[in-house]
């Protein structure tokens, strides 16, 4: 029965890593497509920034005459923060008392590092914690030929990327420690066609490598567990190294319990090829307005890597016990029950969805002065809403899952539902022509969470949330161009106890990871980010 | 009108313009008739004919050649960048056996069918770092699919880097040599870290070098080529795969051993035809398993018929279409090419 207990576990710690690679793929989804684009709320699908109009709409690319190049570099501060209280009515985990035993009850968390994913080498801590992380964000060239209505344009960006790194003694090291995502456009050709004065189109194809690596510490805070921790309470384990049941049970071997580590998990996997592409259209009927639309398809990968999970001394040492004592041996064959292993590591390969994203907006010069933007944003998150792994072998925990959700996981694969709803966002943004060399910007988008109610947890942390900016555009010289921004989100949930299975459920037979069961977690997510980028002909 | 632009080329010998056409016919040539590192299976055996076409391989060798008609080196002048890009697809289908034998008696028997389509773009980047000395990166974009097994794969192949080097400048009439080294890492998804059931790789999984010369003479309106190359592949240790009942830990490739040669002839000045063999000599794959166990795959030969077509379709533009035939077991089936120079404004040499 325990055994159930700890397969849950773990199939739980798996979860929230896969889930948290969802989670994030929504967050980060177009947060830093270009300063223009950050300034003004991301309402630029009708008026691409620059060469990023590679991205928000290809068919932008037909605005740049000539032959131009464009670098941007970002300076970013983020801060996950996160508390757990032991709320008013208390908590107990079969009879033991969470503010009592809980290292982490009434503690806060708080990642500032950076983490990144590095091809060839796997998941990298950055070193230490910086005020700024800085980084280039994209980097791209367009031509167009004199008198062409064709205009190729290709360039490199980072699609997606989150990504932090928790201290070794965090509270909040049991739902992701490290982690980075990623997905990186390397290779993006697009050609824009001036149709006529009125309407230009544009396609292009993107080759991305798309990474998730994370690292977990696993507990096990279940009622189960606990009952382990109060027979080794009642067999004396603690004073007497003796088995009082020897030879036919045996409990002593390492000392189990609620709050206990189990082990650490590491994941890791990459598909350093993704294609996807993407095709938009502008209208411009007037001088003053201007409509646009983009899509862009997405893809099915097919990811592969390795995941490892290093168990405990204490925790494969009860195993083992368990398992040499006579009903302990007898209880593994009909349960599958963990062998006491001290490490388990697999070659795995996992379905995954880059969501597709479709957007319009318009864009209208409403004053000489003053220019508005509007979009709306549609990301098709529900498309991840399963997520299918595959291991190369049989593994223990996945022996024990098995008895608890025979529909989910078989010895060598796990089918994981994650709590995904599709995605709306509306951006609105405002461009002030101050000169005709200067242009202040200002923006917010309004960002949805992906994650349906119940879902909450620490492992992507960002929920509902407002993206602000301010920018600017200057014209500092005949062929070169600069935009600037700062922009800030902030974004905060409350998650009362048992009210999220992938946190802090308490019950007996929840399947989800709650490595802070029967306690109240409030959790608070800032970014800052600055960002510039030059444009220029060559 | 054909004359015309002869002048204007600066090629005033029908041999010259004849060799101009054929420059560039050989780039598709040589793609994926390359050596076969492992024996391992024949699936490994097709990893390794796939992906070695940065070798040295006629294309170059010709190209080198038809250059020296106008200068001394018959590689990239010093300060110059050339970019191109190719696309093969290959197909490969067959029966695999996988068979276990111990102390006479089969343990493990499986006859399983194969179909696997390789699709590969890649992007070649020359730079002439001396006159006689030309360093170049080739980055292939591999997409697989097992119609048999409902597998596929997209991924980065196994990026290489070459440096060519001429001796002697070239002398009209005279035979040129060019000595070449390459260097191939394991940036694909190697075939030893995958879920064998499950996955396909798109590397060879091991870092190579390979050593060579290659050599051509002009016999208007042929030239004629050859190459030769040895190429050592790093052994690969620290493996974790399930090979079955094992656990497969180390993979020592072995050497290749690998020799080209054909003919170019130039139909017109628009048209050129080439033909070349390639042949492949890969020593015994060894692989060590957790058990203690070992494995040899025995040496094998392979070999691959290439015929291409060249076409000028500007003045500056010569696009290549080639086809080609296995002639053994670990060859592909047959393959079909196409490669063109990619001449963005000031990035590339015209």
């Amino acid at each position: 029965m325990r055994a159930t207990g700890a397969g849950k576990r773990l199939l739980g710690a798996i979860v929230l890593a896969f889930v948290s690679m969802g989670a994030f793929g929504q967050a980060e989804f177009q947060l830093l497509v270009h300063p223009k684009a950050s300034a003004l709320g991301n309402a630029v699908t009708a008026d691409p920034p620059g060469i990023m109009a590679l991205r928000r709409n290809p068919a932008g690319l037909s605005r740049l005459e000539g032959r131009q190049w464009e670098f941007g570099l970002v300076a970013a501060r983020t801060v996950f923060e996160a508390e757990f209280s032991v709320p008013d009515e208390g908590c107990d985990i079969f009879g033991m008392e969470c503010a009592e035993h809980d290292p982490a009850a009434n503690s806060k968390s708080r990642a500032t590092r950076g983490a990144l994913f590095v091809p060839g080498v796997g998941l990298v801590k950055l070193p230490k914690e910086a005020p700024f992380d800085g980084a280039p964000t994209h980097a791209g060239f367009s031509v167009q030929p004199p008198g062409s209505k064709l205009t190729f344009g290709n360039g490199a960006w980072m699609e997606v990327y989150a990504g932090f790194s928790k201290d070794d003694d965090d509270p909040g090291r049991y739902q992701i420690k490290d982690v980075a995502l990623q997905r990186f456009t390397y290779f993006a050709p697009t050609v824009a066609y001036q149709v006529n004065d009125n309407w230009s189109i544009g396609a292009g194809i993107n080759f991305s490598h798309h990474a998730f690596g994370a690292t977990q510490d696993l507990r096990t805070p279940n009622m189960l567990v606990g009952v382990g921790a109060t027979l080794q309470d009642a067999f004396g384990c603690d004073e007497e190294k003796n088995e009082p049941l020897a030879p036919w049970l045996a409990l002593c071997g390492g000392k189990i319990g609620p709050w206990q580590d189990i082990g650490v998990l590491e994941l890791e996997v990459e598909e350093t090829l993704s294609p996807s592409y993407r095709f938009g259209v502008l209208w411009e009927p007037t001088d003053w307005f201007t409509w646009g639309a983009q899509y862009s398809s997405g893809d099915d990968m097919s990811l592969s890597g390795e995941l490892g999970i290093d168990y405990t001394e204490d925790w494969s040492g009860f195993w083992q016990s368990v398992n040499s004592s006579v009903l302990g041996a007898i209880g593994s064959a009909i349960l599958s029950l963990p062998s006491g292993i001290p490490k388990e590591q697999a070659n795995i390969s996992l379905q995954e969805t880059h969501p597709q994203h479709f957007s319009t907006g318009i864009s209208a010069r409403v004053l000489p002065w003053l220019t508005i933007n509007t979009d709306v944003d549609y990301v098709d998150m529900n498309s991840q809403e399963f997520i299918d792994i595959k291991f190369d072998r049989e593994l223990e925990f996945l022996n024990a899952a098995r008895i608890l959700a025979p529909e989910q996981v078989t010895p060598t694969s796990l089918r994981l539902e994650r709590n995904k709803k599709d995605v709306w966002s509306l951006g609105y943004g405002a461009e002030f022509h101050v000169s005709s060399r200067l242009d202040l910007r200002a923006g917010v988008q309004h960002r949805n969470n992906a994650i349906r109610k119940g879902g909450e947890n620490l492992s992507g942390p960002l929920w509902d949330a407002n993206l602000y900016g301010v920018g600017l555009g200057y014209e500092w010289s005949q062929n070169t161009h600069i935009d600037m921004h700062a922009s800030w989100l902030k974004s905060s949930k409350k998650i009362p106890a048992d009210s999220s299975c992938s946190i802090n459920c308490d019950n007996i037979t929840n399947i989800v990871d709650n490595p802070y069961a029967g306690l109240d977690v409030y959790a608070e997510t800032h970014a800052q980010l600055l960002g510039i980028s030059v444009r220029s002909r060559f | 009108m054909r004359h015309k632009k002869h002048k204007e080329a600066g090629l005033n010998q029908p041999l010259g313009c004849a060799l101009i056409l054929i420059i560039a016919m050989v780039f598709a040539m040589a793609t994926s008739v390359h050596a076969q590192e492992n024996g391992a299976s024949v699936d490994e055996a097709r990893e390794a004919l796939s992906k070695q076409e940065d070798d040295e391989g006629s294309e170059e060798q010709l190209e080198e050649v038809f250059q020296a008609a106008e200068q001394n080196y018959s590689l990239l002048e010093a300060g110059r960048h050339s970019l191109n890009y190719s696309f093969n697809y290959s197909y490969s289908g067959d029966q695999r056996l996988d068979l276990e034998v111990v102390n006479g008696q089969v343990r493990n028997l499986d006859v399983t069918p194969s179909a696997t389509h390789n699709f590969t773009n890649s992007f070649s980047y020359d730079f002439g770092f001396k006159d006689n000395l030309t360093i170049g990166t080739r980055i292939p974009l591999v997409s697989k699919f097992d119609t048999q097994e409902e597998l596929n794969a997209n991924g980065v192949g196994d990026i290489s880097v070459t440096t060519r080097w001429q001796p002697n400048p070239h002398v009209p009439g005279t035979m040129s040599t060019t000595l070449f080294s390459t260097l191939s890492t394991k940036t694909g998804v190697s075939p030893f870290e995958i879920d064998v059931n499950r996955q396909l790789s798109t590397g060879s999984g091991y870092y190579s070098i390979a050593g060579g010369a290659s050599v051509s003479k002009v016999l208007d309106p042929v030239v004629l080529f050859g190459s030769g190359s040895l190429r050592y592949n790093h052994t690969v240790k620290d493996l974790n795969q399930v090979r079955g009942a094992r656990l497969l830990e180390e993979v020592d490739p072995g050497f290749t051993l690998s020799s080209s040669g054909g003919f170019s002839y130039s139909l017109s000045y628009d048209i050129s035809l080439s033909m070349s063999v390639q042949l492949t000599y890969s020593d015994e794959t060894v692989l060590r398993f957790n058990d203690g166990t070992e494995a040899a795959a025995s040496d094998q030969m392979s070999g691959l018929i290439n015929m291409s077509l060249g076409t000028r379709v500007s003045d500056t533009t010569i696009v290549n279409t080639s086809v080609g035939f296995g002639l053994t077991r670990g060859a592909p089936d047959f393959s079909v090419g196409f490669s063109m120079p990619i001449n963005i404004s000031g990035l590339s040499e015209s």
